[in-house]
């Protein structure tokens, strides 16, 4: 059943008599009967398809190959009782081959290749991010200066989706944060008979620090992300351009209700993460330090002043802007294709956690220097 | 001598919420022969090409490909049934991850567990037979033009030499020159590798140099299916504005 061509040698010329199937699925089996011949490329070559019954572009270009291997020239290949139908297979395969090459263009840069291009593409990155900023800010401040601009629609709709849709997440996480926070501060407190010390340290970390953190976090991997993923998806589908071409500034349509929506929705998602935190922190007090609700709340009127909550407050629209640019920018720039959208995905959470962890260890300086 | 058919459609219907796309559709294609299915723009064309290959389930009826009905072949049988068809998708659908050459290698690779450097040859001969350059496999498809990109696809979609191939628009996009030698191409592979065509287009010049076989939809019906010459014939509004249009443009 390997039978599939016999080699009959003569003086003057070698005739190759092929059999059977010659389909790609029995590819590797012609492979080898090809590779066991002894062709001897002195002389002519015969091929003769008489008992061929049937025969595909790849096992003729396989053929040709082994045949061009064992040193044979085109000229010196000559075909005979080839049914009219193989006979224009074989003419287009061998018509078309060619040597195999990769399939993957072949350069690896060195080291200094690799560091020049990394500069260039962070140079590059840097003007395009300024540019970005440039033409958002002066759409934005068009906004305010004419409030018609503005598309209140797409704010609204923006603000229910990132601001009304995360309040159940951001108050899960913030209640669950403020247990901990209490019940680990409250451990310590035990010791030294400081029970109602617990109230102090719950609020002021969760209405300072950890709630808007926390709120711009979740903010970042649910809403960040999907501007990154709304918007590349729609370069993708050269909707972007579309708006372009109808007098429509995806800046004014796309970029700037959205970050207007962040910066409403980021305070106003923070005090319920206050809130929450510090309901989260009371059920312990109560639970497991013996601090009453009643007591809990006097001290917290007299520990948690209205600036400490101003302060967390001001951090939301901050982190907002921040989340809301880099979202925005990174589906902007998604290139032709889809695997874009998921590298800047990706990126855009990446780089608006960082982005508001830093910016928030920049409060915390600049804070304690102005001693607010 | 009939031969047997290789695509059999019998009954078939499809409702999308209720509305009627199709409404018993039936017909059979033998082997060997290049089809068209023509109509007018949303009359359910690309969705009778998606439940013949198996990706949307068909409200009603029945699809059988080589003898074994779609639709109730199990996932083995469907993978067999698969390796013997190549879609060529509307707009190429090439993984975008990959590059021209990968897109090509890549059926060769998954089903046939060949040998890398057969691979590479093999990919060579599929891109030139669609008329593409050595080089082009190294790029990727954003980097590719429209029309290249088609070509990939069909290299792609002839990949595991397949006995029988699904076209859907083909040439549109294309300029006429590079659709016209899309037909050639067509035309070369079915009359000389046997293989069966079935293809949906709006292109009437394609439809003239290669179709062997119209078949017309028109409301959820077959309008008419036969040669090119005895659809032209047919006495109805819509097949008449049809062939006349290639006159007026």
């Amino acid at each position: 059943m390997d039978n599939c061509c016999e080699l009959e040698r003569h003086d003057s010329l070698n005739k190759l008599r092929l059999k059977g199937v010659w389909r790609l699925a029995r590819i590797t089996v012609l492979c080898r009967t090809l590779g066991a011949q002894r062709f001897a490329a002195e002389t002519k070559l015969i091929l003769d398809g008489g008992a061929l019954e049937e025969i595909d572009t790849s096992s003729a270009l396989v053929l040709l190959q082994h045949l061009y291997d064992a040193g044979y020239q085109r000229e010196q290949i000559a075909m005979e009782r080839f049914s009219p139908a193989h006979q224009s297979v074989i003419d287009l395969a061998f018509s078309c081959a060619r040597p195999g090459i990769g399939l993957k263009p072949e350069s690896a840069p060195g080291f200094l290749g690799n560091l020049g291009r990394g500069t260039q593409a962070f140079l590059a990155t840097v003007l395009s991010l300024l540019s970005f900023i440039g033409s958002t800010t002066a759409e934005f401040i068009r906004a305010l200066m004419s409030p018609a601009l503005l598309r209140l629609k797409e704010l609204v709709v923006q603000l229910e989706v990132t601001g009304m849709n995360a309040v159940p997440i951001v108050v899960l996480v913030t209640f669950l944060i403020g247990v901990v926070t209490a019940y680990l501060a409250g451990v310590q407190m035990e010791r030294y008979g400081a029970n109602v010390f617990v109230v102090d340290g719950v609020a002021l970390a969760m209405c300072r620090e950890l709630s808007p953190i926390l709120v711009a976090i979740i903010v970042a991997g649910r809403s960040g992300s999907a501007f990154t993923a709304q918007i590349g998806a729609m370069k993708l589908n050269e909707e972007i351009d579309a708006m372009v071409t109808l007098g429509l500034s995806p800046m004014r349509v796309l970029v700037v209700p959205r970050m207007l929506a962040l910066m409403i929705a980021m305070p106003i998602l923070v005090f319920v993460g206050d809130v929450a935190g510090i309901l989260g922190g009371m059920l312990v007090a109560y639970s497991h330090l013996g601090v009453t609700a009643a007591t809990f709340i006097d001290r917290l009127r007299a520990v948690l002043w209205v600036k400490t909550v101003m302060v967390g407050l001001v951090k939301g629209p901050v982190f907002g802007l921040f989340v809301a640019t880099i979202g925005c920018r990174m589906g902007l720039v998604v290139e032709n294709n889809a695997r874009s959208v998921g590298i800047n995905t990706t990126a855009t959470v990446v780089y608006s956690i960082v982005a508001v962890i830093l910016l928030n260890a920049a409060f915390a300086v600049v804070l304690t220097e102005l001693r607010i | 001598m009939a031969s047997p058919a290789v695509i059999k459609v019998q009954n078939l219907e499809t409702r999308f919420n209720g509305a009627y796309v199709h409404r018993g559709l039936t017909f059979s294609i033998a082997r060997g022969t290049v089809a068209a299915v023509i109509g007018g723009s949303g009359c359910g064309k690309s969705t009778l090409l998606r439940e013949i290959i198996g990706l949307l389930r068909p409200s009603a009826g029945e699809v059988s490909l080589f003898g074994v009905d779609v639709w109730r072949a199990s996932a083995e049988e469907l993978q067999q049934l698969r390796r013997r068809f190549g879609v060529l998708f509307q707009n190429g659908a090439l993984f975008s991850a990959l590059t021209a050459g990968e897109n090509v290698a890549l059926p060769l690779i998954e089903q046939m567990k060949l040998q890398p450097e057969l691979v590479g040859e093999l990919v060579q001969l599929r891109l030139s037979l669609v008329g593409l350059s050595a080089d082009a496999a190294q790029k990727m498809p954003s980097e590719l033009s429209g029309g290249m990109r088609k070509r990939v696809a069909l290299a792609r979609a002839m990949a595991l030499e397949p006995e029988l191939l699904f076209l859907d628009e083909p040439t549109s996009g294309l300029d006429p020159i590079t659709a016209r030698g899309f037909d050639r191409l067509v035309k070369t592979l079915s009359d000389s590798l046997g293989l069966t065509v079935f293809m949906v287009t709006h292109d009437l010049d394609s439809i003239r140099s290669v179709a062997e076989r119209l078949i017309v939809l028109e409301a959820g019906q077959i309008l008419a299916d036969g040669s090119f010459d005895e659809v032209r014939r047919v006495d109805h509004p819509w097949i008449q504005t049809y062939f006349s249009s290639r006159a007026a443009a």
